[in-house]
């Protein structure tokens, strides 16, 4: 800065522009008066340490503010007495207000009066950040917001960045200044050069301004950086003069390092400073920095994303493969080959001239060619690019980093360094930690924290992407924080990020390398594999002249060293470079591969990381010799086969990976782990709604959707620490990830944005400790496949959509609702509901809103509007949840409680909407649905679920149903239609879509009215299939035959079905269609069981659903055995006596009619012995009465072995004892009936409870001591096991 | 998982009744080699399955032979031609002294997967196989000292003979038990357990032979 004193009237003047002309006249002869006082008072110039500062005090300061100007005017500061915010640097006080802080002096420095009497005391300006009295942000980091600009535009951002920039220059030179005074001196000569610039850089800002509109705050912040730039570049020399002014016009598109770059002439420390402020502008907490959007800012991701150094690094690879994937397609001639040809002929000439001194290795050229990978790697790629600009600094340790370089700075405030320290070294004594930052190659020798070096908080955590070998000498790692390596190596030069350059040089390097082969594997930016096999084979040059004339066109091209290393394979390749580097080759032949890969370290070998490092050298195994001594079957005892083999493999330098020339993407993500610092939920919400939009720009880009979505969360550990060492880093953290699936594929901003809201909102976390976001979408699929509309999820449930508003863009919710026949596909069918409803909740969820405005252009009265309100209600409350299955349920329990609140909706639906629905059979849909609702042990409903309440409900009801009953009136041609008209789903939605508009109305009204009829069958039809028992039948069928029986029809025969056609379409439909056709069969089953139930009660339903149920016979290995009439009981009726005379006390006639003649007399048997127990008898009526599932499912069953309909061992245990005690003799046909049940068990495999039902009857047996029963038994027991004999060649133990 | 079972298709069942098989059947045959004392109890340690405690071999080449059964088993299983899988326990003289027989079902597949969504019902019954497996210790006579065990897979004659075939890409060849050893004179059969489930229907005996104990 120049002198202040000769400023004043510059800032003056400006101060009047400003506004201040109304009163001007008065306020500028105050001013002019302090002024003048000031001037006159001081006393002597002691020094000029505050040169360029301009102080306010605001309230009780210590020492006075009298003092403190006596000071200042002492040491070349000045003293303000009004705080004009662009002229004030500092703002001196020891305590403020909060308002004020928060309002009036949001982009100040407010420092400690002990700044200045320290400084005074040191001789010389010292650093204001220690004393700053509140850092910017008030109490904790509060995130990137608050440095954010109110409306931040790029250009203003970068402009401001720039400005910052030189302001911050402008500090450390008065610094020096204060120092030397070497430049001070000149500054008298200055001002000419002065007012002109601060002219130009007025009409920048001005520039600025009118694009961006800055709040006042910001507009006079912005002139006051002007200001001080104007100062600073006053500084300079004059002969600078001219260069410099071109620069600030430059510096608001331009980033510091070209300008840094253009300043030729400033001294190398001048320069290394301006350095070392941009980062510092871009790091420091001070409140004049604004290098980020705002984290609820639009432009915030993509700024993060144009800052975060791994977001380039990442980007990268996949930019790279399909870059070379697309090159392969475009070019199909290899301009560099005849380049490597000539070389080539020259090289023979060459040996032939010198008496075939390498006639081995040219005979192996010509020879058949062998296998040979190259791993092209720039030398330590972001200095190498970086130094391209920056010649003098090539032999000096040199480092990429965002970082001031002098590799210090304040300790965050309320952070706690040690902490993190130590949280750090006990992962590391873990040993699993894995740093985070590591780059392409990373040296496996430093591990964890210590890669860091040793922190203490002074020390930048500023992380170093790359250094040169120079540093890597000293010790300097990559990865390394600043603070340390500025330790190791103090005359670390430190040079910014130039994506740009980056960007250049790798595009020529894969040009390059492109003109040579298209089998190239991008590995990163400056990395890759190439297959040369078919390269070489075609020109006949050996791997080493390809590698030399390689890296020497590399070298032309972009000034910038890359090494090579070949190999057989992959590993061999990479190691081969490792050996190979800085700037040299080398090929590792097959026959070295063994004495090479011996000294190589295991952790070269792919898959050893940390913990697999750590189990090594508990093995006393670091090299891979060491390695190679250990046997295939003990790395695999000790690894897992998998993991065993490949390190035996990798070990010996084998290797079968291929070269990837094109890859899949797996999955997509954006992530942001800085400066998250949400205070309200609203923000966390808006901060993931424009990270969705990043996902879906980056899955647009590639042209893929995914169908899981994954949000990583960062989350601040409860014993961590509020603040972060690292300037808003995310410091120890909590990783939780929680993946959604979706039913469809999607690229949808909006809906990852609720999958992943649902996810946050389930994980009930505090916003303010989320330290880290991403979104990662996985299991991609082509967007283009299966023909649909790039935009639109592909589901059946399009094609339902009919011209009419109302309905067309109804939701699914609203429309389930109302239960219109279309949708009555939402809620059929148990399993596939949910997914069907997932469908079509995804689909329409974009349209949500879209339909909701237009319904509420219709709903013009109340009533209407009330409804719409409804929807949107009902939109939100489910749509978070659409997800998961839950979701779907939740939807099925909102219906379910409108129903139950008004039971007689389904009647006002039904009589309004006709003829498709009955009331009974909504009360059934409920039943069914509460039914399985338990049964699917699903959550109840959360309190805080709002129920809509009944008469929003009616209007549900009621509208669309009209509605669809007017667009139902129109086909009436079904029957005829379905013979010319294309199944549905074979309509393309895109062809329908460019259609005039009549024609389309046409065919969709056509497409309703196809769809509505076998829609409507198949939802009726899991209402008998579920429930087998009569009662559920009889209540149910009366209502819904009449209807539910004809529609089967329109459903086209199965036959009819080109598999083909239905193969090519997407799972969910396919499913879909398929369930169609098994319900319809079920339904026709359940209608024949029905019929022949009635007329015959040992003919069951093939849909019982007794756990025991077993029906292996037909199944069975030999058909003799297992025939089914061998396998029904032949004295059933007679042993199941019991049962029968309760049926028929139950009054089910039916059934008893099925006694034959010959069973009566058993029966007439048993009505004696009946009458002798009639205690037992009762006892088992009440239990199977309090039972009837029971009851059901044996008479439901003859498929399962039984007992006279006993399956359970319960069942058959009371039967038996009832057989037991009713008699003193057992009849023949008893026991023909126990032994046949008891070959039936042995057949069915069961032989458990052939034991146990031997086991019963001999316990019992033996108690009633009758040698009748005796001899029974025995004869049973016989017989069984005889036939056990026969069948598994052995007897039954009996114990 | 729970989300998939609900609508799964037949061959996912079925896929995941081959799946338990063979996971029960490795933890079943360490049961048994643990009961039945063919190894020292010290090469056993303790673990969790179907929440019950059980044994399991630690010597490597024991697992290793187990293994291999389990996985040549699960091949016969997966092509649906697997009979039985029995544990023969064989004297000195390799005579069979008693045989764990598994014996394998088709599932039911009429059973809908509903009935046991969550497989609890499954758990519960492989619980009590291998109960049953301790049980039975008792009821068995002891083993004379110096047995040896050996797995014999009931299967089709098209799968041994595929088998057979390929024994030679494998370094586990399977082998055509001869007569001696798969006859047992003078047997009694002690049932164990059964299971009924949409996944697995299967049942297990021992077989054993009084006679050659007793000789």
């Amino acid at each position: 800065m120049s002198d202040s004193k000769k400023n004043q009237p510059e800032k003056k003047k400006r101060a009047q522009d400003d506004g201040w002309e109304e009163r001007g006249g008065y306020m500028a002869a105050k001013k002019q008066k302090l002024y003048d006082q000031f001037a006159d008072g001081g006393g002597t110039l002691k020094s000029n340490i505050f040169h360029g500062i301009v102080i306010h005090v605001d309230g009780y300061t210590k020492p006075s503010s009298d003092e403190l100007k006596k000071i200042m005017h002492q040491h070349g500061g000045h003293y303000e007495h009004f705080l004009y915010k662009r002229k004030v640097t500092h703002i001196i006080a020891t305590s403020l207000p909060n308002s004020k802080i928060t309002k009036g002096l949001k982009h100040c420095k407010v420092v400690k009066p002990e700044w200045i009497t320290e400084s005074v005391a040191a001789g010389r300006l010292l650093s204001y950040i220690p004393y700053q009295l509140y850092t910017g942000q008030t109490k904790l980091q509060q995130g990137l917001s608050a440095f954010a600009t109110e409306s931040s535009t790029k250009i203003c951002n970068s402009t401001i960045a720039g400005i910052c920039t030189k302001n911050s220059l402008s500090r450390n030179l008065a610094g020096d200044n204060s120092r030397s005074g070497n430049l001070a001196e000149k500054a008298d000569e200055e001002e000419e050069v002065d007012e002109e610039m601060k002219k130009r850089m007025e009409k920048i800002v001005k520039e600025v301004e009118s694009g961006s509109e800055e709040s006042d705050s910001d507009n006079e912040f912005g002139r006051y950086i002007v200001e001080e730039t104007g100062q600073k570049q006053a500084i300079l020399d004059d002969s600078l003069t001219n260069v410099s002014l071109d620069e600030i016009e430059a510096s608001t598109s331009c980033t510091l390092n070209n300008r840094s770059a253009a300043l030729p002439s400033v001294s190398l420390k001048v320069r290394t400073d301006a350095n070392e402020s941009v980062s510092n502008a871009m790091k420091s907490p001070s409140p004049n920095s604004k290098p980020h959007g705002r984290a609820g800012d639009p432009h915030y991701l993509s700024e993060f994303y144009n800052n975060s150094r791994l977001h380039h690094l990442s980007t990268w690879k996949s930019e790279w493969r399909e870059y070379v994937s697309k090159k392969s397609k475009d070019m199909t001639s290899f301009p560099g080959r005849q380049a490597l040809i000539k070389i080539v002929d020259e090289h023979a000439a060459d040996l032939e001239s010198r008496d075939m001194d390498y006639g081995g290795s040219m005979a192996a050229a010509s020879a058949k060619p062998e296998r040979v990978i190259m791993h092209v790697d720039m030398d330590c790629f972001f200095v190498s690019v970086g130094l391209r600009k920056r010649p003098d600094l090539i032999g000096k340790p040199v480092a990429v980093t965002h970082s001031k370089g002098q590799g210090k700075k304040g300790p965050v405030p309320g952070s706690d360094i040690e902490y993190e320290q130590r949280m750090w070294s006990i992962k590391k004594s873990k040993n699993t930690a894995t740093n985070p930052d590591q780059r392409s190659d990373p040296d496996p020798s430093v591990e964890g924290f210590g890669r860091k070096g040793n922190l203490d908080s002074f020390s930048s955590m500023s992380e170093i992407a790359s250094c040169s070998y120079e540093a890597r000498q000293a010790g300097v790692k990559n990865g390394m924080f600043m603070g340390p390596a500025k330790k190791l190596c103090p005359d670390l030069q430190t040079i910014p990020y130039d994506f740009d350059g980056y960007q250049e040089v790798s595009q020529i390097l894969y040009d390059t390398v492109l003109s040579f082969t298209h089998d190239i594997e991008a590995v990163s930016c400056d990395e890759m594999l190439v297959d040369c096999t078919d390269l070489l084979a075609a020109t006949g040059a050996n791997p080493g002249q390809f590698a030399s004339l390689l890296r020497r066109q590399i070298h032309q091209k972009t000034g910038c060293t890359a090494s090579a290393g070949m190999g057989g394979n992959v590993l061999l390749a990479k190691m081969a470079t490792k050996k190979a580097k800085p700037n040299g080759q080398f090929y590792l032949k097959g026959d070295d591969v063994m004495d090479f890969m011996k000294d190589q370290s295991v952790q070269n070998i792919p898959g050893v990381g940390w913990s697999m490092n750590r189990k090594l050298k508990l093995m006393g195994v670091t090299t891979c010799g060491q390695l190679q001594e250990i046997p295939q079957s003990t790395l695999q005892k000790e690894f897992g086969p998998k993991t065993g083999l490949s390190l035996y493999r990798g070990c010996r330098g084998q290797d079968d990976r291929q070269i990837k020339t094109n890859q899949e993407r797996k999955s997509v993500s954006a992530e942001v782990n800085y400066g998250i610092r949400f205070k309200s939920k609203m923000e966390a919400d808006k901060f993931i709604r424009d990270l969705s939009e990043e996902v879906h720009n980056r899955l647009h880009d590639i042209g893929m959707k995914g169908r899981t979505v994954t949000l990583k969360l960062m989350v601040r550990r409860e014993d961590a620490p509020l603040e972060t060492a690292k300037f808003m880093g995310h410091g120890i953290c909590n990783n939780i990830s929680k993946s959604s699936m979706l039913p469809l594929a999607t690229d949808e901003a909006n809906l990852i944005y609720q999958e992943c809201m649902t996810i946050l909102n389930g994980l009930r976390l505090n916003c303010s400790d989320l330290r880290g976001i991403g979104i990662q979408v996985q299991k991609l699929e082509s967007a283009t496949v299966g023909g649909s509309h790039q935009k639109k999820s592909q589901s059946i449930l399009n094609f339902t959509t009919s011209t009419k508003i109302s309905s067309t863009k109804a939701s699914p919710h609203k429309a389930s609702v109302s239960e219109t026949p279309k949708n009555n596909t939402i809620i059929k069918l148990g399993t596939s509901s949910t997914s069907a409803n997932h469908e079509s909740v995804g689909d329409t969820t974009s349209h949500k809103s879209k339909s909701v405005e237009t319904i509420s252009h219709i709903g013009t009265d109340p009533d209407e509007r009330h409804w719409t309100d409804t929807l949107i209600h009902l939109d939100r409350e489910v749509s978070p949840d659409k997800g998961s299955p839950e979701g779907a349920l939740e939807l099925h329990r909102h219906i379910e409680n409108a129903f139950s609140q008004s039971p007689n909706n389904g009647d006002i639906a039904h009589d309004e909407g006709g003829n498709f629905l009955e009331g009974a059979v909504c009360q059934d849909l409920l039943s069914e649905l509460s039914r399985r609702k338990t049964a699917n042990r699903f959550l109840p409903p959360l309190p805080t679920l709002d129920i809509p309440s009944t008469p929003e409900y009616k209007h549900l009801l009621n509208k669309p149903s009209t509605s669809s009953a007017a667009g139902q009136g129109t086909p009436t041609t079904n029957g005829a239609s379905v013979d010319y008209f294309p199944s549905p789903s074979q309509i393309d939605q895109d062809v329908l879509r460019e259609l005039p508009p009549e024609i389309r109305a046409q065919i969709e009204n056509e497409m309703q009215s196809l769809r509505r009829e076998p829609r409507q069958a198949r939802q009726k039809v899991p209402n008998y299939s579920e429930e087998p028992g009569c009662s559920h039948w009889t209540s149910t069928e009366p209502p819904a035959s009449p209807r539910t029986s004809a529609p089967i029809v329109p459903l086209p025969d199965l036959s009819q079905l080109d598999e083909s056609c239905l193969n090519a379409l997407p799972d969910d439909m396919q499913k879909e269609i398929k369930e169609a056709y098994q319900n319809q069969q079920k339904q026709q089953q359940s209608l024949q069981c029905l019929s022949t139930v009635l007329k015959s009660p040992q003919k069951t339903s093939p849909k019982g659903k007794s756990p025991r149920k077993t029906s292996p016979h037909n199944k069975g290995r030999s058909p003799g055995k297992h025939s089914p009439q061998f396998k029904v009981p032949r004295g059933r009726p007679g042993r199941g006596r019991p049962k029968k005379l309760e049926f028929r006390q139950r009054g089910q006639p039916t059934i008893f009619s099925a006694v034959t003649g010959r069973q009566e007399t058993i029966l007439s048997d048993f009505a004696s012995s009946e009458a002798s127990l009639p205690e037992i008898s009762e006892k088992n009526i009440d239990k199977e009465e309090n039972d009837p599932v029971r009851v059901k499912s044996m008479e439901m069953d003859t498929a399962p072995v039984n007992l006279c309909g006993a399956v359970t061992i319960a069942e058959v245990r009371s039967l038996l004892k009832e057989w037991i005690q009713s008699s003193p003799e057992p009849e023949e046909d008893d026991e023909e009936v126990v032994t046949s049940y008891l070959q039936n068990l042995i057949m069915d495999k069961n032989l458990e409870q052939v034991d146990l039902v031997i086991k019963f009857l001999k316990r019992h047996i033996q108690r009633i001591e009758n040698s009748n029963w005796e001899t029974s038994f025995e004869k049973i027991v016989t017989d069984v096991q005889s036939f056990m004999k026969t069948y598994h060649g052995a007897e039954l133990k009996i114990c | 998982m729970i989300k998939e079972l609900n609508g799964m298709a037949e061959s996912e069942a079925t896929q995941i009744g081959l799946d338990i098989f063979s996971e029960f059947l490795e933890v079943a045959i360490h049961s048994i080699l643990y009961n039945r004392e063919l190894y020292p109890a010290g090469v056993f340690e303790r673990r969790k399955k179907y929440n019950v405690p059980v044994q399991i071999c630690v010597h490597p080449e024991v697992n290793q032979y187990i293994t291999q059964v389990v996985n040549g088993i699960s091949e016969f299983n997966s092509s649906n031609q697997l009979e039985k899988v029995a544990l023969v326990v064989c004297n000195k003289e390799l005579q069979p002294l008693e045989k764990f027989i598994l014996e394998i079902n088709k599932p039911d597949m009429a059973q809908t997967q509903q009935t046991d969504r969550y497989l609890y019902q499954l758990e519960q019954s492989l619980r009590s196989f291998l109960l049953k497996i301790n049980m039975a210790d008792s009821l068995l006579t002891p083993l004379p000292a110096d047995c040896t065990w050996t797995v014999h897979a009931t299967t089709s004659e098209s799968a041994a003979a595929k088998r057979f075939d390929t024994n030679l890409e494998n370094n586990f060849p399977w082998l055509e038990a001869s007569e001696k050893e798969t006859t047992m004179d003078n047997a009694s059969i002690l049932p164990l357990k059964s299971t009924t489930s949409p996944y697995i229907n299967m049942q297990m005996y021992v077989e054993e032979s009084k006679e050659c104990k007793d000789s």
